[in-house]
């Protein structure tokens, strides 16, 4: 069973709204002192592929990641928590890559390192949350997708998922090979590696490939989405007004909020 | 006549005695060897030497019963008096065997009368004194603290008592039956013999004499020989423990080396070391760790002591063949768990109660510790909350989960020199904020207060805004030395990229990690916590509390990392004293023998599973001064107790301030 | 850009929030860019929407009908979602605010050829053009995209969208469309569905909203928060923390990953508010926060607030709301 898991590397995406900035020019956030992390759902897609190589008692997982140079760590932290395999595709030899840019670098990825029974991608980035590039991937690669998933087991030849839908839950089975996008739930809380799994990871190589090794045009991978005009990045404001309920005594207080919520016709 | 007396008096077949001492020799001997080997399996441990640095000390504090006198004052009363009776038997039991079996005839003259007699005479009743006291402290008075297994300890006492009476009986019995010129100088002893010789014929008593004889010597041979398997053991490896005490800084824990160490942590007894495995054969049971231990008062399943006692017992039942073998890393540990539950591991606050408590010196938190080095660093196995505290500190170098305060959002408003934002900026000393007092609501009111008073008194100081990190303190009492060493590097880097010479530190858990623990990894500053370097700027008169508003009266509740960890229990009290005009009111347990506010050993980041809350335990003991404010000087603290006295006592019970707030209100102009 | 097409999951019952505001916002693009709007609504068999649709807006009305339709699947659903625009010569397309239409759309937009963004909260078509507000940087940040080429699948962000007014009797041009599915195209089939058991309404629908976060400690919190709500007649939801730690189920989540929710009270409990929270409330009328940290941001978004421990503010609550009625009844 070969798993492929796809990682993103993004700006600390908890850092304080008072510490956030963005560059309205190059229309992007301020990195200063924030640091650099896996994007949170693509760590829960790496914990469900950890748990189902773990549970059939061998396979290999590939970590993949299309970032920079800085982006090994991201696929360090990767090996750290026990994935077989990590590559880069190195992202400054395609600038201002779109999502079909990167879903197509992805798949050129994937043909190399085929067969693959199961493709992993967060649900959606934490820092655009464009929640597309796994859908594109499979079409790219025409397979079912399969989106917001919790868990997967494997029933034979079949892969059980647990997806998370608007109403509770589904119970989804799919043939491999497919892929799937994961969303966070208590199950898949990622792990935290050992330490001396921690320092195999740090002194491991991580292979990068470039338009060469996967045999692209740069100049042609981007697909409609280059197409949209960015036109601004702005941080919102909030004016909300809040009215401090206050009182010498709990139940005072208390008393106070029913009143309030009576006065906004909610009680 | 030279006063001295005849050894054998009455007792025939002497040698049989020898055969019998020979084989209580060698049951004796033998049961040291057995534990001997036991504690070799553990692993080196620089704590023999310096010999005369170590035995000085040791000395003092042995003889001196200091650590038993200073708490618990009945109690170390009545060990003080079987101690000492003990020596003196010993040493005149060693005259005896100088005199008859050297030959060199010392037990003579008025060394005899002395010592041999009325010293002697006088300490053996002491023991018996004690033995008593100690009989009527465990089943009179019911000693909470010595349960549970209180019929070893009556046995024990028991035969004590018995060889102690026998040996007045038999002196008795002897100073009648020769007549002894000098029975004046053994008062009990002749009161003894008096007593039996309206009841006996002196034939009667010359067959009694020499039964009771072999009894008390059969006696002795037997106690002799039952010591090194039972909590007599004590009487040897207590104060071998004390001479073996832990020279170097307090409450440092050791640093692992990370690139060569083949184990992080210990998951297997061996795995300790050998000075580890000698802890456990030195407890005497006597359970005033456990009485001190916030973790066991609060119901948690902690007791320090059951801890040592369940290592020891494990040791003494460990099979020799298996101990040694070589263990894959990843084997399942047969201590760790099995033995030692991992929650127990995990109720623990490292407040170093037990430590401070224990008469022998047993060091229980670096033990708990090194098993939650296994944990987490081999197992990676530990609570879902210190795993997000983790998880911040890997990311944001803060143990805040969804902290939503950016490290300089307290600084609104105050004109301060911050290092990332003014690299070049003059100051002399650097004011260590700590996470708490950056990001925590409560806190940012402190800290803007420290900085306050540090401006009011002309203080040059920076700060290091966003290029501080967590000292690593939370990390490395959970057992995650690896990312301690991380966060500590990046710091000691940053501290000496912009030349940092003297640090004041606000919180004490970061303040001890700089002072005592940064020295490991080679940052060397002078750190002072914020109230010792408050107080010197009152004393040299930068500062004068005299203004501003007052507080009442108030109490001080002593951070176990400030008082215990570091012996800072004047200067905040000073600076209460000094902004009232009176001392603080103290609280039940305090200074040395403070209860833990329950915030430590990355408690203030989990929630407490069991048992009763320990911030409200000690909010009570807070509340019983009847004080209208607690004064405190930690950040944990603060959070903790301000929850622990509104559970407690409700919303405006009273108010919980920092020395600092209280110095800060008194300074306004 | 004139073409505007919304897509429709049908599903038993009459036509729910989801769809309004989907054809609402249709409706408001077509407008802007004068065009016209068409509903798409796929299923297995009739259903009672056409009307509804015309009510909201549509134009046209186009049924796709195939029995392969019965059950959401992502590629028989694409399939027939692409022969519709195919047919429709669509250049706009709305794809369901939901997590079926968030799974379809890119899926769609790659058989289209289009360019394709989800999570929009705000889109408007003028000379030809649409523009497009999208949060981002978990709600911290605002981008504004310019759409000048067709075609383009947007998935609006449920909850964002003003419901546009009713229109009964409202008329459409209704047609059907036939289309052969290849059932082989199938490669995953749902083998079972579990609601996830929350009381009262669903969030989505819920007027009254009790969410608890990382500050109530622990699952037992919750207990009070579900009084309270069964109290108030509402639902109790919760933030990423709290679902994280398993403390609720994941499905009570609310959030920039979660539920979006747009109820008229929103009572955060214990909910510090990130940005990643308050992404998914922004359509709340009113927010009131009880939380004991005075300066927890959650206050900045709240209309009124209670700095207080919920472990006592809560039972304090219950209690005041039942005096509260009380006193009324009389």
């Amino acid at each position: 069973m070969h798993l492929v898991v796809c990682l993103k590397q993004i700006m600390d995406p908890e850092l304080p709204p008072g510490d956030f900035r963005v560059d309205a020019q190059k229309k992007e956030a301020v990195r200063g002192s924030a640091n650099l992390v896996i994007s949170v759902f693509d760590e829960n897609a790496l914990e469900v592929a950890l748990q189902l190589r773990d549970a059939a008692g061998g396979g290999k997982i590939t970590a993949l990641c299309v970032g920079p140079e800085s982006a090994v760590d991201a696929l360090r932290k990767a090996i750290s928590m026990r994935a077989d395999e990590a590559i880069r595709i190195r992202e400054e030899e395609f600038p201002a890559l779109d999502a079909y840019g990167t879903a197509r670098l992805l798949a050129a990825a994937l043909r190399k390192l085929e067969p693959a029974d199961l493709v992993f991608c967060g649900r959606e980035a934490g820092d655009w949350h464009g929640a597309i590039v796994g859908g594109l991937l499979a079409g790219e690669l025409q397979r079912p997708f399969v989106s917001l998933m919790a868990g997967a087991q494997r029933a034979g030849d079949l892969f059980v998922l647990r997806r998370q839908t608007d109403e509770g839950w589904e119970t989804v089975e799919c043939a491999g090979p497919a892929v799937i996008s994961v969303t966070n739930d208590d199950a898949n809380q990622p792990r935290i590696p050992k330490v001396k799994d921690n320092m195999m990871a740090f002194r491991r190589q991580i292979p990068a490939w470039g338009a060469a090794e996967l045999g692209i045009n740069a100049a042609e991978i981007n697909g409609p989405n280059a197409a949209l005009e960015f036109a601004s990045l702005g941080i919102p404001k909030s004016e909300r007004q809040c009215q401090v309920i206050g009182g010498e005594s709990v139940e005072e207080k208390a008393a106070r909020l029913a009143q309030k919520l009576a006065d906004l016709h909610v009680l | 006549m030279t006063p001295t007396r005849e050894v054998y008096f009455n007792i025939e077949h002497i040698w049989v005695m020898y055969v019998l001492f020979a084989a209580s020799l060698a049951i004796f001997a033998r049961g040291w060897y057995g534990l001997w080997r036991r504690w070799r399996m553990g692993q080196p441990a620089a704590r023999t030497g310096p010999l005369g640095a170590r035995l000085g000390r040791a000395l003092r504090q042995v003889f001196s019963q200091q650590t038993l006198l200073k708490r618990y004052r009945a109690a170390g009363i009545f060990h003080a008096l079987f101690f000492w009776g003990f020596v003196v038997l010993f040493l005149a039991t060693t005259v005896v065997f100088i005199h008859q079996d050297l030959g060199i005839h010392i037990m003579q003259g008025w060394f005899y009368l002395i010592f041999q007699s009325l010293i002697a005479d006088l300490f053996g009743a002491f023991a018996i004194l004690g033995i008593l006291m100690a009989f009527g402290h465990r089943y009179i008075y019911k000693a909470k603290r010595l349960k549970p297994d209180t019929r070893n300890d009556a046995t024990m006492l028991a035969v004590i008592l018995v060889i102690l009476a026998t040996g007045f009986i038999i002196e008795g019995m002897r100073i009648e039956l020769t007549h002894d010129a000098w029975a004046a100088w053994s008062p009990v002893g002749r009161a003894a013999g008096a007593a039996l010789a309206g009841r006996l014929s002196m034939e009667a008593m010359r067959g009694l004499h020499r039964a009771v004889w072999w009894f008390h010597a059969v006696m002795v041979f037997g106690f002799i020989a039952w010591m090194p398997y039972s909590k007599l053991r004590h009487l040897i490896t207590s104060p071998a423990n004390i001479y073996l005490q832990n020279l170097g800084t307090r409450g440092a824990l050791q640093p692992l080396d990370l690139e060569k160490a083949e184990r992080l942590g210990v998951s297997r007894l061996e795995q300790f070391t050998w000075k580890d495995l000698f802890d456990l054969d030195s407890c005497t049971e006597c359970g005033r760790c456990e009485v001190n231990c916030p973790a066991h008062l609060s119901g948690k399943p902690l007791s320090p002591k059951a801890l040592i006692l369940d290592l020891q017992k494990y040791m003494h039942g460990m099979s020799m063949d298996a101990a040694g073998a070589a263990a894959d890393a990843d084997a399942p540990s047969p201590l760790v768990g099995p033995i030692i539950h991992e929650e127990t591991l995990w109720s623990c606050t490292t407040c170093r109660a037990c430590m401070e408590q224990c008469p022998v010196m047993i060091e229980q938190v670096p033990k708990i510790v090194d098993m939650r080095r296994h944990l987490v660093m081999e197992r990676a196995e530990f609570p879902d909350d210190l795993q997000a505290m983790v998880r911040s500190l890997e990311a944001r170098a803060h143990p805040y989960p969804g902290a939503q305060a950016s490290r300089t959002d307290w600084m609104a408003g105050l004109k301060l020199a911050d290092l990332a934002a003014e690299p070049d900026a003059e100051f002399e000393v650097l004011f260590w904020v700590g996470c708490a007092g950056a990001l925590n609501k409560r806190n940012q009111e402190v800290t803007r207060a420290i900085a306050q008073v540090l401006t009011r008194a002309g203080v040059k100081f920076a700060v290091l805004g966003r290029e501080e990190k967590c000292t690593g303190d939370p990390a490395r009492r959970i057992g995650y030395e690896f990312l301690f060493q991380q966060l500590a590097r990046q710091n000691i880097q940053t501290l000496d990229r912009f030349k940092v010479k003297t640090v004041v530190a606000a919180c004490p858990h970061c303040f001890h990690c700089l002072k005592n623990e940064y020295p490991q990894l080679g940052g060397n500053y002078t750190v002072l916590h914020h109230s010792e370097f408050l107080e010197k700027l009152v004393a040299d008169g930068r500062l004068k509390p005299e203004g501003g508003e007052q507080q009442g009266t108030v109490t001080y509740h002593d951070p176990c990392y400030l008082g215990r960890y570091n012996g800072v229990y004047d200067a905040p009290r000073n600076l209460l004293g000094d902004a009232q005009g009176a001392p603080p009111a103290e609280a039940e347990m305090n200074r040395a023998n403070a209860l833990c506010c329950g915030g430590g050993g990355g408690f203030s980041f989990m929630e407490e599973k069991s048992g009763t809350r320990m911030n409200q335990n000690r909010a009570r003991q807070l509340l019983a001064t009847g004080a209208e404010t607690i004064g405190v000087a930690c950040p944990f603290c603060m959070v903790m107790l301000e929850d622990g006295v509104k559970s407690v006592a409700g919303e405006k019970a009273l108010r919980v301030l920092d020395v600092a707030e209280v110095l800060e209100q008194r300074t306004r102009g | 850009m004139k073409n505007v097409v919304a897509l429709l999951i049908a599903a038993p019952g009459g036509l729910r929030r989801t769809e309004a505001e989907v054809l609402s916002a249709g409706r408001r693009l077509a407008d802007g860019l004068g065009g016209t709007l068409a509903a798409v609504i796929l299923g297995a068999a009739e259903t009672s929407w056409d009307g509804d649709a015309a009510a909201y807006g549509a134009d046209r009305v186009v049924r796709v009908e195939h029995a392969g339709l019965a059950e959401y699947q992502t590629e028989m659903m694409v399939e027939a979602a692409r022969r519709a625009c195919a047919a429709l010569q669509a250049e706009v397309c709305l794809a369901p605010s939901s997590t079926y239409g968030l799974e379809m759309a890119p899926v769609l937009a790659q058989k289209l050829g289009a360019a394709v963004v989800t999570d929009v909260i705000a889109a408007s078509g003028e000379a030809g053009q649409v523009k497009i507000t999208k949060p981002v940087y978990g709600g911290k940040a605002n981008s504004e995209l310019i759409a000048r080429k067709a075609p383009l699948v947007l998935v609006m962000r449920a909850r964002s969208v003003a419901v546009l007014e009713r229109k009964a009797g409202a008329a459409a041009e209704t047609s059907k469309l036939d289309v052969q599915l290849d059932a082989g195209l199938a490669k995953s089939r749902i083998v079972e569905r579990k609601q996830e058991a929350s009381a009262g309404a669903r969030l989505e629908d819920a007027r009254i909203i009790i969410s608890g976060g990382r500050g109530l400690g622990g699952p037992d919190g919750f207990k009070l928060l579900v009084e309270l709500a069964g109290l108030l007649g509402g639902t109790v939801g919760a933030s990423r923390a709290a679902c994280d730690q398993g403390w609720v189920p994941a499905s009570w989540q609310i959030g920039q990953t979660g539920k979006k929710v747009a109820p008229d009270l929103y009572l955060a409990v214990g909910i510090s508010g990130a940005s990643q929270h308050l992404v998914g409330i922004s359509g709340a009328k009113h927010i009131v926060a009880v939380n004991k940290d005075e300066k927890a941001p959650i206050f900045e978004t709240s209309e009124a607030g209670v700095v207080e421990d919920y472990r006592t503010m809560i039972p304090a609550l219950i209690e005041a709301v039942k005096k509260h009625r009380a006193a009324q009844g009389k």
